[in-house]
């Protein structure tokens, strides 16, 4: 058995190293001993003999080495050797290494706390067993682009008892419910779903269990199961929670099982596991989404085929359902649940990518201009013996240290430095579930990073310095005339590279700024201050009709409005300038032609024109009388009379909105105009103004929104406010209760500041990074051309004429790497476009100001060297000679 | 890896398991072998056998035994593992084909 005595061999060799060391020696002493005699009995002399054997014999320690090798463990003894002497050489410069592993680690922090956000959040932001099977259907009109996923509790169980490409098909909500605990009423999200949700999502229960065959059965004790934050939020994480009683929304249910923490289908505090039946609204729940989970390998086209003949039927029993022309597919999980930051998170994900090639670029430089000075340590290397491959290696191995060392203090910052991120992170822009932290994969990802670095930082330098010409390096001291200028050309290329690259960085936060810039400045013809808003989310089994709202919120306004400190109050349905989600399209009778898209609806109560400051224009606001009579009348915006009359008087106009019928019930669907307002921002603040109906909020009673201004600071009437609905109705919960200026401040503005604060820390990094590359080629030069430019002062040059040679010097890669980086900066723009608002990608204000601030830094960075150069004393410079 | 001087690698490895077919030899006598029957043709710098024997030894095609010699002294023996005669005859083979190849060509121009 060779391949066994082989195996023994190398084991022996590697344990016995230093006997097998001694036993060569023995072998080689020997042999010579053996030819020195033979040499003696051939008439030489002792001395004779032993030259002769040994000239014979060669290179003895060459020999030994040469049999050591094929023992086969020399290349791991060298690969320490390497890493002990790599050590001791960072050791040696502790300057340069610190720089270098700081570069490094500076890059590495920012790219491991980009990603480990990128994972979390794009990459694998699901915990539920085999997320790519599970579909939402979706049926859309492919004149428009918005499509439908939520269905009526009839259409989803039409849909989930008649397919069959789905194994298991749920229905869930968002639902408010009402938990009555003896104390203040609380609102919680609930999510009332179907009793197979947890086995079809295929996640078992933290503690307790998940509904079971029996509980579907008529007459079965209702359940409940817990969300894991509202779980330790209200009960501290007590297990003995199983088998407690909560009344929610009036229903006495048992608490059986609590989810684990990434279970957080459709964010609920709690969920309200019921069998849905025909005709019937539990819970008051009318849509419902459906999610199903795809059997193997069904393609899109038969899930369509099979999907298509139950919509067909759906539509048929209600042809106002579906739109009239009609396509029905399916949506993957991860695009029903997207994050709005996705995008900008790979925006920022390539800025840090260019982060660490600047960092990476930086210290080859350092590398190189540190080769310089170990040339003659090389050359020594090499005369020795020591192989072009071998002396890489060596060099290589150095990198790769000072990769780790940066790596490993680079992840120790990103816990940090993901902690800040995350706390600018806009609110509710990241899926619920998501578990964004530094764990296993984001560190592999490190560790990844740390050695592809090493690499791109690290063979540059190494081939450049393996390369030195043994006899020249060991002659010519490394200040000779013209020495190094090659190398100076090399870190030069890397010097232009980064200058582009960090331009390239603040073109992108320059215009990030300006975007956030336009949001924040632009009127939104309202006011925002004094402002406290609060939602009253009746409770639909206490409230179930528009009368019954109707009733309350009469009663509620007038105490809100009698509060000291508040000035006046009102309800809608929604506030501006947010979308508030109401669209429908409008008939005009006696117009002069169809115009089919929506306009805005909302629906108000006789102040929301006073609290907001929208001003009239012409005809008149709400009265009292209006709303008692829920009466038929409406007010537009500008762009309404725009789009509908644009030649013609509007005010005593008829409009008709047919969808109201529907939705609302209403037995008139024709509103009077009665008054013209100003417009203002109404569907968030990066969207333009759109066509406004306002109709007074007594024709539904759906407006829950109450909005109050405040003749103080607004955040501190906010629980007089709400003791005002306790008052009328002690189970009546009240929910987000904030200034509308806080609102301002997640929904609108802290997305692109979010997007700006981030670009502008790595822009401003990776400038620094950059300057410090220019400064220390420059100085590395001034350094080396001492002697020259003490000649030069010889002969009679000045201060001035000094520091144009520098200047010129640093223009060799200044200049250059602003023209590269503009025309990458014009390219990189578009991958930005996106992020950016009335502001364009090439906008020529930001491309000259950061022109300007590359030149200034730029040339600073060569001020401080050329000062160095000026003071250059001619004697002293020439003395060295 | 050191090149023996003068003579390719695989040479080598073939005059050594030849040498030490018959019976055992340390390594000054198959220098000493090797340089005879070639009547001092091949001059191997004695010092390149050393990384050979060590590489055969590796390849489990020779096996080294420390032995008295007949002055008395401690030397390392090396012979012929089964895998190294039909190494050796695998190469001898070879070798033939390849210089009679080779004669061939050089004959015939």
């Amino acid at each position: 058995m060779a391949w066994t005595r082989r195996f023994w061999l190398k084991l022996q060799s590697l344990f016995r190293r230093n006997r097998n060391a001694q036993q060569l020696n023995d072998e080689i002493q020997f042999h010579l001993d053996q030819q020195i005699a033979e040499n003696i009995s051939a008439g030489m002399n002792r001395e004779e003999a032993r030259h002769a054997a040994m000239r014979v014999f060669g290179n003895a320690t060459l020999t030994k080495e040469q049999a050591r090798d094929t023992w086969g463990w020399n290349q791991l003894e060298q690969i320490a050797q390497d890493f002990r002497y790599g050590l001791r050489s960072l050791r040696k410069g502790p300057g340069f290494s610190a720089v270098a592993i700081l570069s490094l680690a500076l890059g590495i922090m920012a790219t491991t706390a980009m990603y480990s956000v990128i994972y979390g959040v794009v990459l694998n932001p699901f915990p539920y067993r085999d997320v790519d099977s599970l579909m939402s259907v979706k049926v859309w009109s492919p004149d428009s682009s918005r499509f439908r996923l939520g269905y009526t509790v009839d259409q989803f169980l039409e849909i989930a008892e008649r397919n069959t490409i789905f194994q298991g098909t749920i229905a869930s909500t968002v639902s408010d419910v009402v938990w009555a605990s003896g104390g203040e009423p609380k609102r919680l999200r609930g999510n009332v779903c179907t009793m197979n949700t947890f086995d079809v999502m295929g996640v078992p229960p933290l503690i307790g269990r998940t509904p079971a065959k029996a509980d579907s059965a008529p007459g079965a004790p209702a359940v409940a199961v817990l969300g894991y934050k509202f779980w330790m939020q209200q009960f501290g994480g007590d297990p003995s929670v199983l088998g407690r009683s909560m009344r929610l929304n009036d229903t006495v249910r048992t608490v059986i099982g609590v989810m684990p923490p990434r279970f957080m289908w459709r964010g609920a505090d709690v969920y309200v596991p019921i069998v849905f039946h025909r005709g019937e609204f539990l819970e008051g729940v009318h849509y419902v989404h459906l999610l199903g989970r795809l059997k193997p390998g069904v393609t899109e086209a038969q899930a369509e085929t099979d999907l298509r003949p139950i919509i067909a039927d759906l539509k048929q029993r209600d042809p106002a359902a579906f739109p009239e022309k009609w396509r029905v597919g399916l949506l993957s999980f991860k695009e029903t649940f997207p994050s709005g930051l996705r995008e900008v998170l790979w925006i920022l994900f390539g800025a840090v990518g260019m982060l660490l090639l600047i960092a990476c670029a930086n210290v080859s430089n350092l590398l190189l201009s540190r080769a310089a000075t170990r040339q003659r340590e090389i050359a020594l290397r090499a005369s020795l013996g020591a192989t072009r491959g071998r002396l890489i290696r060596q060099l290589l191995t150095e990198s790769v240290l000072l990769s780790t060392f940066g790596g490993v203090l680079g992840a120790a910052l990103a816990f940090g430095a993901l902690r800040v991120i995350l706390a600018m992170v806009p609110p509710d822009s990241i899926p619920d579930e998501a578990k964004v932290a530094i764990d296993r994969p984001v560190l592999l990802f490190t560790l990844g990073i740390s050695f592809v670095t090493a690499l791109l930082f690290g063979l540059a330098p190494a081939l450049h310095a393996s390369r030195a010409q043994l006899i020249t390096a060991l002659k010519e001291s490394a200040r000779g005339p013209g020495a190094g200028f090659r190398r100076i050309s090399a870190s030069g290329g890397l010097v232009v590279v980064e200058v582009a690259m960090s331009l390239v960085l603040v073109v992108g936060a320059v215009l990030m700024m300006r975007t956030v810039m336009a949001i924040e400045n632009q009127s939104l013809g309202i006011r925002t201050d004094r402002l406290l808003t609060i939602r009253v989310p009746l409770s639909p089994q206490r409230y179930p009709d528009g009368p019954h709202r109707t009733t309350f919120f009469r009663e509620l306004l007038p105490r809100v409005e009698n509060l000291p400190g508040v000035a006046s109050a009102a309800l809608s349905t929604g506030m501006h300038p947010f979308f508030a989600g109401m669209e429908a399209p409008v008939e005009i009778p006696g117009g002069p032609q169809m115009d089919t898209r929506p306009v805005l609806l909302r629906e108000v109560s006789r102040d929301y024109m006073r609290v907001f400051g929208i001003a009239l224009m012409e005809g008149r606001l709400f009265s009292d009388a209006d709303m008692a009579a829920a009466s038929q009348w409406a007010i537009v915006n500008q762009s309404f009379v725009h789009r509908y009359f644009p030649s013609s008087a509007p005010l005593g106009r008829m409009v008709r909105i047919p969808r109201l019928r529907d939705e609302l019930h209403l037995a008139d669907d024709a509103f009077q105009i009665v008054g013209i307002v100003n417009d203002v921002m109404n569907r968030g603040l990066t969207r333009e103004i759109a066509p406004e109906l306002y109709l007074p909020y007594t024709i539904s009673g759906d407006a829950d929104f109450l909005v109050v201004l405040t003749n103080t600071d607004p955040a501190a009437l906010s629980k007089t406010v709400a003791a005002q609905v306790y008052a009328l109705d002690p189970d009546q919960p009240v929910t987000d209760v904030r200034t509308l200026s806080s609102r301002l401040n997640d929904w609108e503005y802290s997305g692109p500041r979010f997007s700006v604060v981030l670009l502008a820390v790595f822009a401003a990094l990776g400038l620094t990074l950059a300057v410090v590359g220019v400064y220390g080629v420059v100085s590395n030069a001034v350094a080396q051309r001492t002697h020259e430019i003490g000649v030069r002062k010889a002969l009679g040059a000045d201060s001035g004429d000094v520091l144009r040679l520098v200047f010129r010097f640093g223009a060799r890669f200044i200049l250059p790497g602003i023209a590269i980086g503009l025309a990458a900066s014009i390219a990189a723009a578009r991958v930005l476009r996106s992020q950016l608002w009335h502001v364009s990608p090439h906008d020529p204000v930001a491309l000259v100001s950061v022109v300007v601030l590359l030149l200034s830094v730029g040339f600073l960075a060569c001020w401080v060297p050329a000062r160095r150069a000026m003071r250059v004393d001619p004697i002293v410079a020439l003395r060295y000679e | 890896m050191g090149k023996p001087n003068d003579l390719v690698q695989g040479t080598l490895d073939l005059l050594i398991l030849k040498t030490i077919a018959p019976e055992p030899k340390h390594g000054w006598a198959i220098a000493k072998r090797i340089q005879q029957i070639s009547r001092d043709v091949l001059q191997v710098q004695q010092g390149s056998l050393y990384p050979a024997l060590h590489r055969l030894e590796q390849k489990a095609w020779i096996k080294a035994k420390w032995k008295e010699t007949e002055t008395g002294r401690q030397a390392k023996f090396y012979s012929l593992t089964a895998a190294g005669r039909a190494q050796l005859e695998k190469e001898a083979a070879n070798w033939s084909r390849l210089s009679s190849a080779i004669n061939l060509v050089v004959e015939t121009t």
